[in-house]
């Protein structure tokens, strides 16, 4: 090729202005040329938008994989510049490098990355539903740097948060700057989430049912392929740099027998009420420190700081996320009060970093708490009724998950984010019933979920997905009237059918129209029919006869109202028996219906 | 809406009626194409950074590791177990999957007697690699201070049969089988301790201390047959080995083999051993020459030798239970022989045998009724085994006779 072609541009463009691109061809440079001709290499693989989706899955999956590795190495490096290398730091250093730390992470949020403050769950929800997927890309980069140095100098916060909203950034800045349709770009946000996460926790399982349970709250079959896709790129990404062992290692369970399940439904008791605590804590503290003049936002995260370092003072174990102090619960090395304790404070020291505007997630200290509480638990139980077989390490692991799916409000990821961290897979029956009976007590005791919680803190009005999943549907049934009128058949003559409705006061009659469905006729259109002396014509062959679409009674009714349109009654058939009338519906039943159900019961 | 006609990307307005913005569309590095190719481009040099970043990051971490290592491992020789433990659980934070350090703080634990979580590590390390024979080994030293038998048994056996890299496999093997030894001896399962020996002693190389050692244990087990033909072994391959001489005496005095016994010794003494072990050799050598200076039925003896040997036992069986305080009066018992020879019932019954053989033990009586010197004989040893108790120490006499009495007892079983 001598000259470049004017090449249509692949499928994510739109189309140029015929004319427009010559004259640009004609004055470019060499170098330009040059790159142009490169492109030309990627214009040979043509595809459709759903393929370039499923494609930036994989491409979005890697960069997460890669930036949650680079993440996770910053984190771990600042923590060892300002921490040292000691399980238990110096006490100078617990005390000044998160006070220290928080200043400068409070003058970067303030003054360089605003939008990095807050919940990343919350700003990809945002994104999703409220911007366009619009995520700002400096948001990626405040969140590492800021997170990291928060997190790598001892606040008591997590890494998988930030690595969700990592992932998400990317992802949405890659969508826009591909000109992607606004749907795809929407959607792309949480693609890029449930690859930051699941690199983060090395599990794309509970990263990819985390997305449909709090991000996008529903099972979408054109979204669903892409995360999983994103999902399980990174993770490969992360593994091949980190190692693919699991987050934390359980020395394999074995249930003795059914009535120790009663253990771990005690444990499910006081992993809810503690949930319950946490986030009520968090409820309470920080609208206050967010109502406090703006100055102060300058210092709360270093006072923050100064606080958990204090605590670090006595507990170091509760600095950072805390994961190697989970392992070692795991492998029994705390006594059961100490774990009480370390849990008690944790929740004071998270709730803490995370109400003073300190980025940060909560993942992992949900699972340090739940793992605590839950080693606790096992260990006063194991105390008095020494013949249960579980090891504490096992009640620390199912802890891990019932603390979680109170606090974050997640039953299913809960279930296999535990199974995926410890790569064990014996212990599901004793996970489901702890988390169960700790979700059951979290909704009971705290009406709002901590993300709508937090997403209301910030003057956001998300949509609830625990509400959506819970909403229950209004269905056909709940309107339908019984019809009462005559039923007409298509091969009744007019004639006929006149005489049949002598008495009827009703004005629309059905006619069963046998194969073709059902109609709708008046009595005055019948008349006026005999009056013209075509009353032996058949129902069937009346001119201009409108066929009736249908619904059946566990259809949604927003469906009957899609349907119903100008037509006056709508036929509610059996799902069986087509011919078969179970009822009607008009549009005031309809209406009826839905202001009887925001009534309440 | 106004927002629509902002280009996302540039933000400038875009004309009405232009499908997106033309400043963007004419800029070639904002065309999605060259996005596209930056960003491959882009994850490659983000792939090779993050490569020598991860390189350097998990270089550092294992120079930490070995540090902290190296720390908890002085501290555990020093003595220092508590420190030893941080260490070694810091050491981990920087190499997780290193299962020399979780190896290692596992024998920190069990040192401290953190037993339950010392388990938990090595249990978790066996199940990541359960043909570990250093964790089985652990797990089994683990379950025996636990006492649980079963347990240890099966760990020392798993230890056993594993791979053993960077040691010779046999010696370790052998190493796990001298401590399964120990363990089974301590909680009182000789067969157990014995059927273990039996297996190492089939495998073992030619090495005399080796089979020494075997045989001393098979002494301790009580199978002097075992014991005299590991010692027998050793001293083939080096037949002055001292302690195989000394153990192979032993061995067959106890087996009553008290020439070879004193053959053996004679040649221990010779390597001039130290002064304990000379005192000890010369005790049992003395004991032997007695043995065979007492014993009426060693064959080749001329018969005047041998009734000398049997009066000498009965007067010494005789004083000996008067010392007791049961003397002997003569003709205290009506009958002859048949009546000597029933069975005593206590001192008096046996002084009452005395009493009724003394007056044929006498040369000319054993010399013309020569089944008399076994009736003397079998008397002279109730009388010396009923009164091992409740009586003053025995004389070296005494322990001679007591000595044939047991090799009696033995070969009648």
């Amino acid at each position: 090729m001598s000259e470049p072609t004017t090449s249509p541009p692949s499928g994510v463009t739109a189309e140029p202005k015929p004319g427009a691109v010559p004259d640009q061809i004609a004055n470019e440079t060499q170098g330009r040329r040059w790159v142009r001709r490169g492109l030309e290499f990627l214009r040979l693989v043509k595809m459709r938008e759903g393929q370039l989706f499923l494609f930036l899955a994989v491409l979005i999956g890697v960069f997460s994989g890669l930036l949650v590795v680079c993440f996770q190495m910053a984190i771990n490096t600042t923590r060892l510049w300002l921490l040292g290398s000691a399980l238990a730091p110096a006490a100078v250093r617990v005390i000044l490098a998160p006070a220290l730390a928080g200043l400068v992470v409070a003058f970067l949020v303030m003054r360089v990355f605003p939008q990095v403050r807050g919940s990343g769950v919350n700003q990809t929800k945002a994104a999703v539903y409220a911007s366009n997927g619009h995520i700002p890309f400096n948001t990626v980069a405040g969140k590492f740097i800021t997170c990291a140095l928060a997190i790598g100098s001892g606040q008591s916060l997590g890494p998988e948060d930030p690595s969700l909203q990592i992932g998400a950034g990317f992802a949405s800045w890659l969508g826009r700057r591909l000109r992607i349709s606004r749907d795809k770009v929407r959607l792309i946000a949480p693609v890029g989430a449930a690859a930051g996460l699941a690199a983060a926790f090395n599990a794309p399982i509970a990263s990819v049912l985390f997305v449909i349970e709090e991000v996008i709250g529903r099972w979408s079959a054109g979204v669903l392929g892409a995360i999983v896709l994103a999902a399980l790129s990174s993770v490969v990404v992360m593994r091949n740099f980190l190692g693919a062992e699991p987050l934390f290692r359980v020395t394999s369970y074995r249930l003795g027998h059914p009535s120790e399940l009663v253990a771990y439904a005690v444990l499910g008791v006081v992993g809810g009420f503690a949930a319950v605590i946490f986030t009520r804590l968090i409820a309470a503290l920080r609208p206050r420190l967010m109502r406090l003049p703006w100055r102060t936002h300058y210092v709360q995260p270093a006072i923050a700081g100064l606080v958990v370092g204090a605590i670090g003072l006595a507990f170091p174990q509760v600095l950072g996320a805390g994961y190697e102090t989970i392992d070692q619960a795991m492998h029994g090395q705390y006594t059961w009060q100490l774990l009480g304790i370390l849990a008690g404070v944790k929740i004071i020291a998270t709730v803490i970093s995370f109400s003073s505007g300190t980025p940060g997630g909560m993942f992992a200290p949900s699972l340090f708490i739940g793992a605590m509480l839950g080693g606790a638990v096992g260990g006063v139980e194991r105390h008095f009724f020494p013949g249960l077989t579980g090891s504490v390490g096992a009640y620390a692991l199912v802890g891990m998950g019932t603390v979680f799916a109170g606090f974050l409000r997640v039953p299913m990821t809960s279930v296999f984010m535990v199974l995926e961290l410890s790569g064990n897979y014996s212990i599901i029956v004793p996970v489901v019933i702890s988390n169960a009976i700790a979700y059951v007590i979290s909704r009971r005791y705290q009406k709002v979920p901590l993300f709508d919680m937090l997403s209301r803190q910030e003057g956001m009005d998300l949509p609830s997905l625990e509400a959506q999943r819970e909403e229950s549907t209004l269905r056909v049934e709940s309107a339908l009237q019984e019809y009462r009128a005559p039923l007409l058949h298509g091969v009744q003559s007019v004639a006929d059918a006149l005489r049949q409705l002598e008495k009827s006061a009703d004005q629309h009659f059905l006619v069963d129209q046998g194969a073709q469905g059902w109609s709708l006729v008046t009595k005055e259109r019948l008349q006026m029919l005999a009056q013209q002396g075509k009353g032996g014509i058949s129902l069937r062959d009346l001119p201009d006869s409108t066929r009736l679409p249908h619904v059946h009674p566990d259809q949604p009714l927003e469906m009957a109202l899609r349907r119903i349109g100008d037509h006056p009654l709508l036929p509610v058939t059996n799902r069986v028996n087509l011919d078969r009338l179970e009822g009607v519906l008009s549009l005031e039943d309809i209406m009826h219906a839905y202001r009887a159900s925001m009534a309440g019961p | 809406m106004e927002q629509d006609h902002i280009c996302p990307l540039c933000g400038h307005a875009i004309p009405p009626g232009e499908p997106d913005c033309p400043r963007c569309r004419s800029n070639l590095f904002l065309q999605p194409d060259t996005i596209l190719g930056l960003t491959l481009a882009g994850l490659l040099v983000l792939f090779v950074i993050t490569g020598f970043a991860v390189q350097a990051y998990l270089g550092k971490y294992a120079a930490l590791g070995q540090q902290w290592y190296r720390r908890g491992t002085s501290d555990l020789n020093a003595g220092h177990v508590d420190d030893a433990i941080v260490d070694f659980r810091t050491a981990l934070i920087y190499a997780r999957d290193d299962e020399n350090y979780d190896l290692s703080l596992a024998q920190a634990l069990i040192a401290a007697g953190r037993l339950d979580e010392a388990q938990a590590y090595l249990t978790s390390l066996w199940e990541r690699d359960p043909g570990n024979a250093q964790v089985n080994l652990e797990l089994g030293r683990l379950y025996a201070r636990e006492g649980n038998t079963d347990e240890t048994l099966r760990y020392y056996h798993s230890a056993m049969y594993d791979e053993w890299p960077g040691r010779d496999p046999a010696e370790a093997r052998r190493a796990v089988r001298f401590e399964l030894f120990r363990f089974l001896m301590q909680h009182g399962d000789q067969g157990e301790a014995k059927g273990e020996l039996i297996g190492m002693a089939a495998l073992l190389p030619p090495d005399p201390a080796l089979y020494t050692q075997v045989g001393q244990l098979f002494m301790e087990v009580g199978d002097y047959t075992r014991a005299a033909y590991e010692f027998e072994a050793a001293l083939k391959l080096d037949r002055n080995a001292e302690a195989a001489l000394v153990g192979g005496g032993e061995a067959e005095f106890h087996l009553g083999n008290y020439d070879a016994a004193r053959r053996h010794l004679e040649r221990a003494l010779r390597q001039k051993p130290d002064e304990a072990s000379t005192r000890q050799i010369r005790d049992m050598l003395d004991q032997a020459d007695l043995v065979l200076a007492t014993d009426p039925f060693n064959p080749g003896l001329k018969v005047a030798e041998r009734n000398r040997r049997v009066i000498e036992a009965f007067k010494q069986a005789v004083s000996r239970l008067a010392a007791c305080g049961a003397p002997v009066t003569t003709g205290a018992a009506k009958g002859g022989p048949a009546t000597a020879s029933a069975p005593a019932s206590g001192l008096a019954g046996l002084a009452n045998r005395a009493g009724a053989l003394q007056p044929q033990v006498r040369e000319d009586v054993l010399t013309q009724n020569p089944d008399l010197a076994t009736d003397v004989m079998n008397f002279v040893f109730d009388a010396e085994q009923s009164t091992t108790q409740g009586c003053s120490a025995p004389q070296p006499l005494d322990r001679a006779l007591l000595l044939l009495a047991s090799r009696r007892g033995s070969s009648e079983k």
